[in-house]
């Protein structure tokens, strides 16, 4: 018999033995499959293994706050969070996923270690840790550190910064200070009068944790 | 004269374009092709600024995995092109094509005029967990003969086919996908945009009218040799950095009929081998890949004397390539650079004619683009054929309001093309081509 033939039969015997492989299903409409194989099979094409994505497309999301990640998969399931890549890339995943699937997600994200290869590399310039430990009171800004922590960690809804992609952290700011699709926080308030250059400055500090 | 008609067409397809996107704005309705409803996502998440057919990353690892990420099963979609070209010097280019070759053109019947092309119907999408589909059928408004040899006949058969079994494995230090590609075309499985099968200006233009000469009509060593093939791959990809594949092609009659393009000519005989590696690397918003490949064939001479069952009437081809891709994707930015080195070689079957031993054509080709908030694009081209057949350039700016209706002009610009210019009746110049089309998927 062929070589072909060879391989066209165990190419026929794996695909008829495999309707069904929660354990590696890459399925977003399956109850069933659990949100731990969902992060590897699904989320971690663009947010990398165990969450610390190469891509500064997409957010690292390990050890990122549980609550905030719920939120947010909440808010991109009913498309309540519509900044411009959100529609294009978080929709459809999220549209299929259970309330215990996003706790499963949540709860595996936050637990993993981030690894910020650019740690400890401070800048030279300190303006961006200045303006997130103290704000600018006489312009309106408050110190970020109130809700994102000393160490920028975060707090429950409050996303962890720290040891973020800088060019993530610049398109948010971006986003809030523009009021595109990211409503119910006050950060369009705090992003109002930041000047390009600062919003530089403390996303590279914040990348740099 | 004939210029100015081509003006006003264009104009007319333009009011016509405006006028769909201002229905589809004002009716809401937003329909997606199949993949994209199966994820969910905008196409732009799997092509590169939303250009077809690269793919991101994403869009890599989205084939690799056997097209089985995401939501809903395997649906249709649709996909239409309707274009036209207007070539510099048509009578020059005309008189030497008929003396030359006497291949006959819809010449100049379709030069200047902008026609419905071709449409393709396409079944894909996921099957199982471990089981996809990409299945493409293409109608071709000019891919028959009429009695007087003009191409002007519709055609409808089978395009691309890659049909997958995959499995992934992600542990905390490794990640593999593995699986096996049913195709019908080597390289038509492959995630990189500088294989063969992929490596087009998209849409294609299908050569037989006045498109003829544009890039996507250039010749492809590999990607035209198959019409009639059935292949099964194995593949492996390693931690998103090692990537392996072999393949064995057949020719596509019995049960695997359905594959077959239509070219009845191409009968395989022996294993036909395909095989593929390459390395693959990701920084922050970069990647490159830089690759090999090769593919061993024996398949019926279509110059030959003899029957299909004579063993004399076999050609033997030998291609081995070198390619790379880099890519920079950063919303609202898009760049990238492709490079790919063939160097194809033929020993003729022994009863060809006219007779001849063997061939041996490199091929270059290079191109840049960049596309901005995956709306506005621009390229540039460059190909050669070091036998000194073929060399020139092709720019393109395209537009894409929507992000399945493609707006689209290109030049190509050649410096040597012997098919013309052989004899004296024409120069390369004279088949400079520029391209207008409109491309949509729903």
């Amino acid at each position: 018999m062929s070589i072909f033939k060879n391989l066209l039969l165990i190419v026929a015997y794996l695909s008829l033995s495999a309707c069904s492989n929660i354990e590696r299903s890459r399925d977003l409409g399956n109850a069933d499959v659990s949100g731990v194989t969902l992060v590897k099979q699904v989320c971690s094409e663009c947010h990398g293994q165990n969450g610390n994505s190469t891509s500064p497309q997409f957010p690292k999301l390990a050890g990122q706050q549980i609550g905030y990640l719920q939120s947010q998969l909440m808010k991109f399931k009913d498309h309540s969070r519509s900044d411009r890549l959100a529609p294009e890339f978080m929709y459809g995943m999220s549209h299929g996923l259970t309330v215990k699937q996003i706790g499963e997600i949540s709860e595996f994200l936050a637990q993993q270690q981030l690894i910020n290869e650019k740690a400890q590399v401070m800048p030279d310039d300190y303006s961006g840790k200045l303006i997130y430990v103290n704000g600018m009171a006489d312009r309106g800004i408050p110190a970020c550190q109130n809700c994102h922590g000393t160490m920028a960690q975060g707090q429950n809804d409050f996303p962890r910064l720290a040891g973020q992609h800088k060019q993530y952290l610049v398109k948010q700011l971006h986003v809030f200070h523009a009021n595109i699709g990211r409503p119910d926080t006050p950060m369009q308030f705090v992003t109002q009068s930041l000047t390009e250059k600062e919003i530089d400055q403390v996303a590279t500090y914040l990348s740099r944790l | 004269m004939s210029k100015l008609l081509f003006l006003c067409e264009i104009q007319c397809w333009l009011r016509l374009l405006i006028l769909g996107l201002l229905m589809l704005e004002s009716s809401g309705s937003f329909a997606l092709p199949s993949f994209a409803n199966q994820t969910g996502q905008n196409c732009m998440a799997c092509h590169a600024g939303g250009q077809f057919p690269e793919l991101t990353p994403y869009g890599r690892l989205f084939k690799l995995t056997g097209y089985t990420l995401g939501e809903r099963a395997l649906s249709p979609s649709v996909m239409g092109v309707a274009g036209g070209s207007s070539i510099k010097n048509i009578s020059n280019v005309n008189t030497a094509m008929q003396v030359n070759s006497g291949q006959a053109l819809n010449l100049p019947l379709k030069n200047n005029s902008i026609d419905f092309e071709t449409g393709s119907v396409f079944l894909a999408g996921k099957i199982n967990d471990n089981l996809g589909a990409f299945t493409q059928f293409t109608y071709d408004r000019f891919g028959g003969t009429d009695s007087s040899g003009n191409y002007s006949l519709g055609t409808f058969g089978t395009d691309s086919m890659d049909i997958r079994y995959a499995d992934q494995i992600v542990t905390l230090s490794k990640d593999l996908i593995y699986g096996f590609s049913l195709n019908n075309r080597p390289s038509v499985s492959d995630p990189w945009n500088t294989s063969p099968a992929w490596m087009q200006y998209v849409p294609q233009s299908n050569g037989k009218g006045s498109n003829a000469f544009s890039d996507a009509n250039t010749a492809y060593p590999a990607n035209g040799l198959t019409g009639n093939a059935a292949g099964l791959s194995a593949y492996a990809f390693l931690n998103k950095t090692y990537y392996a594949e072999i393949g064995f092609y057949r020719t596509a009659n019995s049960f695997l009929s359905s594959f077959n393009s239509g070219n009845d000519a191409n009968y395989l005989t022996g294993k036909n081998t395909y095989w593929r590696i390459a390395y693959n690397k990701e920084w922050g918003p970069e990647n490159i890949m830089i690759g090999m490949s090769g593919f061993d064939t024996h398949y019926f001479d279509p110059n030959s004397t003899g029957l299909i069952s004579d063993s004399n009437s076999y050609l033997s081809s030998q291609l081995r390539g070198v390619d790379f891709q880099y890519q920079y994707l950063l919303d609202p930015h898009t760049v990238t650079l492709q490079g790919t080195f063939q160097k194809q070689s033929t020993n003729f079957a022994p009863n060809d004619s006219p007779n001849q031993a063997s061939a041996l054509v490199n091929v270059m080709r290079l191109k840049g683009s960049y596309i901005y908030q995956a709306k506005y694009g621009t390229s540039l081209a460059y190909f050669n054929y070091t036998d000194g057949s073929m060399q020139g350039g092709t720019y393109e700016i395209f537009w894409n309001p929507l992000q399945n209706i493609r707006l689209g002009l290109q030049y190509t610009a050649y410096d040597k093309l012997t098919a013309i210019t052989a004899g004296g009746l024409a120069a390369a110049s004279d088949a400079n081509t520029l391209r207008l089309y409109i491309w949509t998927a729903y």
